[in-house]
């Protein structure tokens, strides 16, 4: 317009307000009737203000225009007042007031609405649509710009209070309650339903704590009458109801086991994963806060789901017709589905789709098919109408008031679509629920892998986790490997053997106290083992031209976990070890020294390992005995076996002879009952008494005197003694069968370490000196003795009875020292005869036995591992038992002997017995 | 006592923080919201009027029909707005002095968030008696 020029502004106004006083002047109440001035009046006012309509008059222009107004309720017409109310709101805009203007227009827009007119209705709604702007009261299809800044608000996540407050300007809820309800029926009379749709959608959705319920369901109403007259399919931008919130986005399972592969590294999956039970650890970097930084993965053709929160605060059943995922980007197939939803009441639903091609998703919202028309519910505004409920300026939080707890805020995650990978899926064979086991039971378990995705695996490790994973006996890796590549739809069949677990202490109380109820308790409390399957896909996208532009697709994981419900089996009681001493009959073979123990296998004859064969010498035989309670209601068979090593120069084939092939018979236990299980351990000790077991350094030692020898050996050898058991204990196996399926091996170590602890050093090393007795071959010829006993009794000789001895005669015997360390030891021996009372019948006045040969006393030097004989003859007077027995004094004894002994003193004299043999002297006294 | 009048403040963010209809005429919805849409209307002009005076309480700004619409503008930008029909203006005046400083303790509250809806019932008893004592 360029620059006024004020002198002449100053003369028009001038102008224009003298008219317009002739005009008041006038008026003449008389003449009113017939023509008034008024209307000239305002003429002429409205045209000065149109002159004048500049910010910088605006006051003047401002008190112009009231004018005009008030002299709208002098006009008789109902028409010029609506021309002057529209010439005043116009100029109001021109001014850019804007609230004035939309005053001014609602006023007109009810003196449209006064005309029973549709056409006047259509300009009544259209003159309200004006107004929207000024009242805050904008369709979304017409807002476009001011949501993209209220985002920029919105982003931080937190907001400044007042940042909050600035959402929620021009809260005048009662005067856009009123401005919508008359677009509605505006538009209703105007014939527009689309229109009358969105203002009672807008109407409902914004105010209906201040509608009264009745007024809720006429607004139902009103929207579904609208529908009616819509086309089907038909969208609207404004939202109705339901309201909508993102619960959560539910991690699959084979989301979370998405493992980046590098593809520089051949064992991706090392480290990949947390093999540990934290998956959470408090170092991991970043700090919680950064959640909303997080990323989801998703696969294409792999359905996902994210969990929405649906409330229908308005007092009306509610049926939402359809509702699905909206995602603008196109590569996401979201499955819609049917809810309905009660007065004031929420829900939860689950709404899924299918990614379909590789790339970003987000998820603004919902799209929702209610009241017949198609809506976008989106999330970020249902936020905010959130956040402004926390503070207060709101009228009412949707979400509160139906009863739904309050939710932090959920943040859409960055979501990627990544092309499809393999997918196994794991079953067990012959049933997914837990295998109740008993401890100690040994269980094949089948697990069938296959590929339900639709690219190939190519690679696969399978690993342990959890808890108890020492139970997994064995995997059969191979199996799988040689399956690879396993196509689509392909199946591998692995078997796990699993021995189960022992229960803790702390099960067994809690399964104590109410016995029957917690058995399937046990197995849901994460004891189980875990099966980690990593597995990928090729290294290259079959369909991808450039190997390097693409990314390695990435591996994955699968967790099997066997479900392994533990039930107490046999319990342990105690253990205790037991020394026999039981004495051996002489005859004319030497009874088979326990550390060369060859005639127990070439000899071919079962060695029973506790049945004593007294012919055989199975003196100073020890046994661990354990005692078992079975509390469970199935009678279990318990079966020793040991595994003997037998390194035997002449068969170079190792031996393993299970001992329950020699016919030990099963122990079984009843149910509620306890039993004794003997485990023999004579088959343990080492051919030599060595140096090396005591002491590493003894040379250092040696001149010190042996006082500290029991100590440092004690120190030194802990760990190879400790292996030795070890082993030793290793070798026993105590298996148990019960019932026709259930087998399984008791877990006995920790009862036998602690019982043998103290005496381990007995049984695992030899004695220095093994003593034997034997008839001398002259005697009786062997053969006659062993083929007697089935045939007549020609000799008088009791069955059973071989190598029983004749009195009166001269009977030749030899006894047999065995050196079994590696150094010669001089020792004195002496052998004593005693009757069955025990007293010594060789020597004294009363003497039963005359001798020939050395009996006491005789010198002997025997070589390492050597043995030497010495002859000497008896002559029973008496018929009846009796019992030799040897014994020796060892002169210059060393520090192995002392600390074998266990003798502190270097001066105390080394005393070996051996031990009895018995003698059964036949005939007539 | 004028028979129609209604108090409104308004945030400065054009928020109405507090309503109230004091008038003892009989009270019909349609009026209310009558006088909301002046009083809503009435912000244009407060808004330029507010900066060309030193003083808080503006008089009348606008009327509508027989209604008038006094202003009394806060230093912070809160304005307190009376629609009323009667011509008291010292009434008015000393009504808007005590309401603002009403209004000043319940900013000092410290649980008050500044420009949200004042939600006291102590401050409504007290706006409506000294509506009853002024006007």
């Amino acid at each position: 317009m360029g620059q006024k020029d004020p002198v002449l502004e100053d003369e028009v106004r001038y102008r224009y307000n003298s008219v317009i006083l002739h005009y008041r002047k006038s008026f003449m109440q008389d003449n009113a009737q017939r023509v008034s001035t008024l209307s000239f009046e305002l003429e002429a006012t409205l045209k000065l203000v149109r002159f004048l309509c500049r910010r910088e008059h605006a006051k003047e222009v401002v008190e112009l225009l009231m004018t005009a107004a008030d002299g709208a309720k002098s006009l008789i017409d109902a028409s010029d007042r609506l021309i002057l109310f529209v010439e005043i709101a116009r100029l109001f805009g021109t001014l850019g007031y804007q609230r004035k203007a939309a005053f001014f227009s609602r006023q007109v827009a009810q003196l449209y609405m006064q005309q029973d007119d549709s056409l006047a209705a259509i300009s009544a709604m259209q003159v309200l649509a004006m107004t929207t702007k000024a009242y805050r009261l904008q369709s979304r299809a017409t807002l476009t710009k001011s949501l993209a800044s209220s985002d920029e608000i919105t982003d931080g996540g937190k907001l400044n209070p007042q940042s909050v407050v600035t959402l929620f300007e021009s809260q005048w809820s009662t005067l856009q309650m009123v401005v919508l309800r008359e677009i509605l029926l505006s538009s209703v009379r105007a014939g527009d339903p689309l229109a009358a749709w969105s203002a009672a959608a807008r109407l409902l959705r914004s105010y209906y704590p201040l509608i009264t319920p009745a007024g809720q369901s006429g607004l139902a109403s009103a929207l579904t009458n609208a529908a009616d007259r819509l086309p089907s399919g038909t969208r609207s931008a404004d939202p109705a109801l339901p309201f909508i919130r993102l619960h959560s986005f539910p991690v699959h399972s084979s989301q979370v086991d998405i493992v980046k592969r590098n593809p520089g590294r051949e064992e991706w999956w090392l480290g990949s994963a947390p093999s540990g039970p934290f998956i959470y650890t408090p170092f991991s970097k970043g700090d919680p806060a950064d959640s909303n930084k997080q990323e989801l993965i998703w696969i294409v053709g792999e359905p996902v789901q994210v969990v929405v929160e649906l409330v229908n605060p308005c007092g009306f059943d509610l049926t939402v017709d359809s509702i699905y995922l909206s995602v603008h980007s196109g590569n996401f197939d979201p499955f819609p589905m049917r809810v309905s939803l009660a007065p004031n009441s929420a829900k939860v639903i689950k709404l899924s789709g299918m990614p379909t091609s590789m790339g970003p998703v987000t998820i603004p919202g919902c799209t929702v098919h209610c009241f017949g028309v198609i809506t976008e519910h989106l999330f970020k505004e249902v936020d905010n109408l959130l956040l402004g409920a926390a503070q207060g300026l709101v009228l009412s939080d949707p979400f509160r008031c139906c009863g739904s707890p309050t939710l932090r805020n959920v943040t859409v995650p960055n979501i990627s679509i990544v092309p499809p990978l393999p997918l196994l899926v794991s079953h067990v064979a012959g049933g997914d629920g837990g295998v109740i086991l008993f401890e100690g039971e040994i269980r094949d378990v089948l697990i069938s892998l296959t590929n339900a995705g639709s690219v190939p695996v190519e690679q696969a490790h399978i690993s342990l986790s959890g808890k108890n994973q020492d139970s997994v006996i064995s995997v059969a890796y191979e199996t799988l490997k040689s399956a690879l590549p396993l196509k689509p739809g392909a199946e591998v069949t692995i078997p796990v053997t699993i021995k189960a677990w022992q229960l803790s202490t702390a099960d067994l109380d809690s399964a104590g106290g109410k016995n029957t109820t917690s058995m399937g308790r046990l197995s849901k409390d994460g004891s189980s083992p875990m099966l980690l399957i990593h597995y990928a896909g090729p290294w290259v996208q079959s369909g991808a031209t450039d190997v390097n532009s693409s990314p390695v697709p990435p591996g994955r994981r699968l967790v099997v976990p066997l479900h392994v419900c533990v039930l107490q089996g046999l319990s342990f009681v105690k253990a205790r070890l037991l020394s026999m001493e039981i004495p051996a009959y002489v005859s004319e073979t030497l009874p088979c020294l326990d550390k060369k123990s060859s005639n127990l296998i070439s000899g071919g004859k079962p060695d029973s390992l506790v049945k004593i064969d007294p012919y055989r010498g199975s003196w100073g035989l020890r046994l661990l005995e354990l005692e078992l309670s079975n509390p469970t209601d199935v009678v279990f068979d318990i079966r020793v076996s040991v595994q003997l090593e037998n390194k035997m120069k002449e068969d170079q084939s190792t031996f393993v002879v299970d001992a329950s092939d020699f016919g030990y018979p099963e122990t079984r236990i009843d149910r509620d009952y306890s039993a004794r299980v003997l485990i023999p351990l004579e088959h343990f000790k080492l051919p030599i008494l060595d140096g090396s077991f005591f002491i590493k350094d003894s040379k250092s030692d040696a001149n010190q005197g042996s006082s500290r020898s029991s100590s440092f050996s004690e120190k030194n050898t802990k760990a190879e003694l400790n292996a030795s058991i070890k082993n030793l204990i290793s070798r026993i196996k105590v298996k148990w069968q019960s019932g026709r399926s259930s087998s399984g091996e008791l877990n006995i170590k920790d009862a036998i370490l602690s019982a043998l602890q103290t005496s381990a050093m007995d049984i695992l090393l030899p004695d220095p000196l093994t003593f034997g007795f034997k008839l001398a071959k002259s005697s009786i010829p062997p053969a006659d003795i062993v083929d007697l006993p089935k045939e007549a009794n020609i000799l008088a000789v009791p069955p059973g009875s071989k190598g029983s001895i004749l009195a009166h005669e001269m009977t030749p015997f030899e006894v047999f020292v065995r050196n079994n360390t590696k150094e010669m030891i001089k020792m004195k021996l002496s052998i004593t005869c005693r009757d069955v009372a025990g007293e010594n019948c060789i020597d004294g006045s009363k003497a039963t036995v005359l001798w020939a040969g050395v009996l006491s006393g005789i010198s002997m030097e025997v070589p390492p591992l050597q043995e030497i004989k010495h002859a000497f003859s008896l002559y029973f007077l008496v018929p009846g038992e009796y019992t030799l027995v040897a014994a020796a004094v060892i002169d210059d004894a060393n520090d192995i002997l002392r600390a074998r002994a266990k003798t502190n003193s270097p001066d105390e004299p080394i005393f070996c017995r051996g031990p009895p043999f018995h003698v059964k002297v036949i005939g007539t006294a | 006592m004028a028979s129609t009048a209604c108090f409104i403040i308004v945030s400065k963010n054009d928020i109405p923080i507090y309503e109230a209809e004091v008038g003892s005429a009989a009270k019909k919805e349609e009026a209310a919201h009558q006088h909301q849409f002046i009083l809503h209307a009435a912000l244009d002009i407060v808004q330029d009027l507010a900066w060309t005076t030193s003083a808080m309480f503006l008089k009348a700004v606008d009327r509508f029909n027989d209604l008038v619409v006094s202003v009394y503008v806060t230093a912070g930008h809160t304005r307190l707005m009376l629609l009323h029909d009667s011509r008291n203006e010292d009434g008015i005046k000393s009504f808007f002095q005590e309401v603002h400083e009403l209004y000043v303790k319940i900013l000092l509250n410290p649980l008050y968030l500044p420009g949200s809806r004042i939600t006291s019932s102590h401050f409504d008893t007290k706006v409506r008696a000294l509506a009853r004592k002024y006007l």
